[in-house]
């Protein structure tokens, strides 16, 4: 089936189309009909995973059609290891969201619906968009729904909040945007007729000049440190989440954050190899001050979704440590911490949501000792928590191990501050279990909440199989996400395009001999592909070679 | 040298002359001033051997126009104006940067004063070779002006027509006065409308003294 | 001359006939038909986009025709801002209806009015003589000055005529003063002649003194910053389709004229002239919109924000490039459409004389007139430069062309700005959908309506598919680029 990607990408807006079409005024059919196409974009996702060949490191699944051919911008997407677990966290999570929020959005449900499903192709959009303009046209059609969500459907000072979320992104994205041009431009006596070229694949590996790649890495760096957010930064962050909706949490937290890290990996570090060793330091740094800071700030918080919002702000931290600290086990870490924090942040906000919507309060000090009157709820609240701390055997646990271990290699004495705020998690963290859910009942109030109910069940349960399916068998997600990273360090390090092919091949082949099969076969299927493949493995072109084999085969 | 001389003495008419006609509260002395500046400015143009343009600037500017001027200035009565209260720190900009300006100016007339223009062609400015080059060469620009001066006859007719208190010309059929939608801007026989052309209505005042005001209801 | 000549002034007859034709029927008796007028105008303005269009067909193959002793010419360029014209007049046509039927004065002359302005505009988008645009210049400006008192019972818009006119004229002297020293120079006022006596000429003081004058004056027209005191004032007094019309038509030829003027006579001293230009585009973005986020009145917002925007437009200009030469078109379109957009949303909420001025009376429009509200996020976000509404894309290529000119600096001043900007336009965002409250009631004619769905039509396409619009501009303008290059 060629077009899956576009499939996945553009679902959801159709879906949200013509739901602008039904009547304002049956929120049931809406948000079914809002829950049915985000289930369907799941089930097209889970497709993209049943077709992603594991042993390649570059691009698959390409597609590409002009869109501004006198510039040079093309709507190319595709999906490769380091996108495709978001991609997917993307789908899971909007209907876990339409589902949570089933009961508690009674304003306007159907542009709620709506946003919700524009902010998902938007972001599914940003993480597989190959061309440069097309991935910075999703990133600011982010902005739009979520300043709504946040707006129309957040708490006492949201506007405020929407404000300020807005502004700060904005005001990063827009200087990343000359950077942009600037990029596309650094090639444009190359080709043809002087157009310039925005395609990820012939940016890669352009050594620019150090001190041009300095200017860029910060005009991009500051775009995606924002988003993070990483610690100067942050401040919007707390005020977002504190007055948005929860499912606008949830996405907020799970995905969005996201689009900066993803950023650092996507673009910042193949774009600016140079710079970005040279002021790794600086920013490991600034990562560990917010990993503690977040950590400290979430401890004395009062309010149960204060307190996740900052502890967002410390493991956001540990990714971009992992990041750049360089190396294959910490981007890999980081790669999974980023899924692993979607996962567990999305449960917590959803459920600090479900005690919300019963009691219209977060503050800490009006709970205490719910567990009593609600047993299922208290369960799936500790899992995510301890989830989030890192315990052995749950996700957290296998994404911060690897960011530490990878990370002491190369920067032992930051690692060993941040492995701090492990502990400080698992102290904050379990502070609010034990304020919230144990000791005595002291107020009237939480004797009779009602448990968790069906809908909300239903939303976090797929969160908690995810959570444990990461912690026992993490290789599952690593395995697919290997030669993309191992790709991504050798552009770091300026290694020859074609050792990598080779290496990545190899690896794949001795890994994973299904996965080499999986080639071999898919390859003998299709005569062009074949071709393509066999230039693949034997020539010199290399890696460059490798992405046409992917486009030939499409 | 002469000529030098001359063309100082009537630069320096020319503009004190211009400076009175707006520095002058009297808008008859200023008319006159007007015209003093328009004869400076014909001694210029006979400096620069095109007799005709000057002959052109008096019988046209300080003849035609100007007499018009004076004459609209005496029909309509006017009174001394009151000076506008301006910000004291528009004006000391204002001063600045005129004065900046002029100094720039004055600057760069001293600098070009002494070189002479090359004198390619003979230059012939007798009223028939102005005619041909204005009906030839500058045919086009020459036909523009016609509308540019047919939208300012329709306009300053517009401006200065009499109108009835509901902006209509008074030769016009007049309108129903439900079809107005606030309806409170009274029929013509009874009452002002709010917005009277004499003075501001109570409301406008408001309105401009509120910068937040709601809207005009 | 011959009848060929004529044929290709085609529009600019039609347009010059027609207004006289409207301005005589109230005389034979059409006085009480006010209301016929709109058609009128209408009519007028499709057979002028016609005759436009039929003058293409007549130049097909050549790049440009001189005629009048290559005073007016022909061309693709001037094609674009002539058509875009016609449908900004006609879409003011459609803004005043409402207006001109509610405060009762005479239509027919007020139309008159704007087809002589229109013909100023076309006159300025084809001269290729000094002259002939500053006599298309001052018929716009004259038109416009009229325009903007005809509110002559309201003290505001008598206010507002007052101070654009005296300050007009002032500006109109620089330009001409200008002119005449570059005439002085060169000894020719044809772009072509200028940039034929400058490619052979040294820097002199003289002839920088007149590219800084000609140079003001045009930023006068454009509003761009030290000269654009009048505007806030203007855009607020005059009535309010005018105040649309000022901030799209008017400063949609000035620019037409600015980027013909620069790129075609003034290449050879760019060095010279850039820097200044650079700094006014600078400034004008600074101060645009610093001044807009504190503004609580609408128009006065958009006043500055227009501001603001001419600084956006001039990077097309200092650039020098083929980028820019594409950006100043593409961006000149797209900001027309969204301020249209927005103008015809202020009409809406009008209540008889001066309401839909404050932030105030958006609020909570989502629910009075979704279809409107909408549109206005639209054209907001357009204004803003946020993707993928058509802003994104002029303020693309204006970014573009100046980062590769080497004014790096330019581009990020531009771009900060822009973000300061989403702040201001964002209060009318939250005003309309995230604040409730009863607002001003809405009166939301047909013909309002059309204006904001072909608006919001035009954003979006052009946002979405830029590919055809682009393809449009680079065959309007390579004509005059093709100079810059061989430069």
């Amino acid at each position: 089936m060629t077009g899956l990607l576009t499939v996945v990408l553009f679902l959801p807006i159709a879906g949200a189309i013509l739901l602008v079409f039904l009547p304002k005024d049956i929120p049931g059919p809406i948000k079914g009909g809002g829950l049915l196409v985000s289930l369907l974009t799941f089930l097209a996702s889970l497709a993209i995973v049943g077709r992603f060949h594991d042993g390649i490191g570059g691009f698959q699944l390409v597609e590409s059609h002009a869109w501004i051919p006198q510039w040079g911008i093309n709507y190319t997407v595709g999906v490769y290891g380091i996108s495709l677990w978001l991609v997917l966290l993307t789908t899971l999570l909007t209907p876990v969201v339409i589902l949570a929020s089933w009961n508690s959005i009674h304003k306007h449900p159907k542009e709620y619906v709506i946003s919700m499903l524009v902010m998902e192709s938007a972001m599914i959009g940003a993480f597989l968009a190959m061309d440069l303009v097309l991935f910075y046209v999703f990133f600011e059609l982010m902005l739009l729904p979520m300043y709504l969500i946040i707006g129309v459907w957040g708490g006492k000072n949201r506007i405020y909040a929407a404000i300020k979320f807005f502004l700060f992104t904005i005001a990063g994205s827009l200087l990343m945007l000359l950077g942009i041009i600037y990029l596309g431009f650094q090639q444009v006596h190359l080709t043809a007729g002087g157009v310039p070229t925005f395609e990820i694949t012939q940016l890669y590996g352009l050594s620019l000049p150090p001190h041009i790649q300095t200017i860029l890495f910060f005009a991009f760096a500051l775009a995606f440190a924002i988003k993070v957010p990483l610690f100067p930064l942050h401040t919007w962050l707390p005020d977002a989440h504190v007055e948005a909706p929860t499912g606008g949490s949830i996405i907020l937290a799970g995905v969005m954050l996201k689009m900066g890290t993803y950023g650092f990996l996507r673009f910042v570090l193949p774009f600016f190899p140079d710079a970005s060793i040279h002021y790794a330091p600086l920013l490991i740094c600034l990562s560990v001050i917010g990993i503690i800071y977040g950590a400290l700030v979430a401890w004395v918080q009062p309010d149960m979704k204060k307190l996740v919002a900052y502890s967002s702000v410390s493991h956001l931290g540990f990714c971009v440590m992992g990041i750049f600290a360089i190396n294959q086990a910490s981007i890999e870490g980081s790669i999974l911490q980023m899924v692993n924090h979607g996962l567990s942040t999305g449960a917590l906000f959803l459920l600090v949501g479900v005690v919300y919507e019963r009691r219209h309060t977060r503050m800490l000090a009006d709970y205490g000792g719910i567990a009593r009157t609600m047993p299922v709820y208290t369960v799936f609240f500790v899992i995510a928590m301890l989830s989030s701390v890192g315990l052995p055997g749950l996700n957290g646990f296998v994404g911060e191990f690897l960011i530490l271990a990878g990370s002491f290699q190369t920067h032992p004495g930051y690692a060993t501050v941040a492995a701090i705020g492990v502990i400080l998690a698992a102290i904050y963290l379990l502070w609010l279990i034990q304020a919230v859910f144990f000791g005595p009942i002291t107020k009237d109030e939480n004797r009779s909440i009602p448990d968790i109910a069906w809908n909300e069940i239903a939303a976090v349960v797929p969160l908690i199989i995810m959570i444990v399916w990461i912690g026992i068998h993490p290789n599952t997600f690593l395995r697919r996400m290997e030669p993309s990273v191992q790709q991504l360090l050798a552009t770091v390090r300026g290694e020859q395009p074609e050792k990598v092919m080779t290496a990545s091949l190899a690896a794949a082949a001795t890994r994973s001999p299904v996965a080499q099969t999986l080639l071999s076969v898919r390859s003998g299927a299709r005569m062009r592909g074949r071709q393509g493949l066999s230039v693949g493995v034997q020539g010199p072109k290399g890696a460059q070679t490798e992405v046409s084999v992917l486009r030939v085969t499409r | 040298m002469v000529e030098l001389a001359v063309f100082f003495v009537f630069a320096a008419v020319a503009v004190i002359f211009a400076l009175v006609v707006i520095l002058h509260r009297n808008p008859v002395v200023s008319a006159l001033s007007l015209v003093a500046s328009f004869f400076a400015l014909a001694v210029m143009y006979v400096l620069l051997e095109a007799p005709f343009l000057a002959a052109l600037q008096v019988i046209v500017y300080a003849g035609a126009i100007m007499v018009l001027f004076l004459f609209v200035i005496m029909l309509l009565n006017l009174q001394h104006q009151r000076e506008e209260t301006t910000r004291p720190i528009q004006q000391a900009l204002g001063y600045v940067f005129s004065a900046a300006f002029g100094i720039g100016l004055i600057f760069y007339l001293i600098k070009y004063a002494w070189i002479r223009a090359e004198q390619t062609t003979p230059f012939n400015s007798d009223a028939r070779a102005i005619g041909i080059r204005l009906f030839e060469a500058y045919v086009f620009p020459f036909e523009m002006v016609s509308i540019l001066l047919l939208a300012a006859i329709v306009g300053a007719l517009l401006l200065s027509q009499r109108t009835d208190l509901r902006g209509r010309p008074t030769t016009g059929v007049d309108h129903p006065s439900g079809q107005n939608p606030e309806g409170a801007a009274a029929s013509p026989r009874t009452g002002q409308p709010s917005f009277d052309a004499g003075q501001p209505s109570p409301a406008a005042a408001s309105r401009r003294a509120d910068p937040h005001h709601e809207g005009a209801k | 001359m011959t009848w060929a000549d004529t044929l290709l002034l085609l529009p600019e007859l039609i347009a010059a006939t027609g207004a006289s034709i409207l301005l005589i029927v109230p005389v034979l008796g059409g006085r009480a038909r006010g209301h016929m007028a709109k058609w009128a105008m209408l009519a007028l303005m499709a057979v002028t986009a016609l005759a436009v269009i039929g003058s293409t067909y007549a130049v097909a193959g050549v790049q440009q025709t001189p005629t009048f002793r290559a005073m007016f010419a022909v061309d693709a360029f001037s094609v674009f801002f002539k058509l875009l014209f016609v449908v900004v007049i006609a879409l003011v046509t459609l803004l005043s209806e409402d207006f001109l039927s509610e405060e009762r004065y005479s239509t027919w002359e007020y139309y008159s009015l704007l087809a002589f302005a229109l013909c100023g505009m076309m006159f300025m988008a084809s001269g290729v003589s000094l002259i002939t645009i500053y006599i298309g210049l001052e018929l716009l400006a004259l038109s416009s000055y009229i325009l903007a008192g005809y509110y002559k019972n309201h003290e505001e818009s008598t206010e507002a005529a007052m101070k654009y006119f005296i300050l007009g004229t002032v500006s109109s002297a620089i330009l001409l003063y200008g002119i005449s020293l570059i005439y002085g120079v060169c000894g020719s006022m044809r772009l072509s002649t200028i940039a034929a006596a400058l490619s052979t000429m040294l820097s002199n003081d003289a002839l920088m003194f007149g590219i800084m004058l000609l140079a003001a004056g045009l930023c006068f027209k454009i509003a761009a910053v030290p000269f654009h005191v009048w505007t806030p004032d203007v855009y607020v007094g005059a009535p309010t389709p005018i105040s649309a019309f000022l901030s799209t038509g008017s400063k949609a030829a000035a620019f037409a004229v600015f980027a013909r003027v620069f790129y075609v006579a003034f290449p050879a001293f760019h060095l010279d002239w850039s820097n200044v230009l650079a700094a006014i585009a600078a400034l004008s973005m600074i101060v645009g919109n610093l001044a807009a986020i504190t503004q609580t009145n609408v128009k006065r917002m958009l006043a500055y924000s227009s501001i603001s925007h001419a600084g956006y437009s001039l990077l097309g200009i200092i650039a020098m490039n083929e980028m820019g030469l594409r950006g100043i078109l593409i961006y000149t379109m797209v900001y027309v459409f969204a301020n249209l957009g927005i103008w015809a949303t202020i009409l809406m909420l009008r209540r008889h004389a001066y309401a839909g001025e404050s932030v105030e009376d958006f609020r909570g429009l989502h629910k009075r007139a979704p279809f409107a509200a909408f549109s206005m996020v639209v054209f907001l976000l357009s204004l803003g430069g946020i993707p993928p509404t058509a802003g994104f894309i002029g303020k693309y290529f204006l970014f573009a062309a100046a980062v590769q000119a080497g004014f790096g600096w330019l581009a990020i001043v531009a771009v900060v700005m822009s973000a300061v900007s989403m702040f201001y336009y964002l209060r009318l965002v939250v005003a309309m959908y995230l604040e409730e409250g009863s607002g001003a009631e809405t009166i939301y004619s047909p013909s309002l309506r059309f204006v904001t769905a072909l608006s919001l039509t035009v954003t979006l396409v052009v946002g979405f598919i830029p590919e055809l619009p682009i393809r449009q501009v680079i065959e309007s303008s390579s004509h005059l680029v093709g100079r810059v290059v061989q430069r």
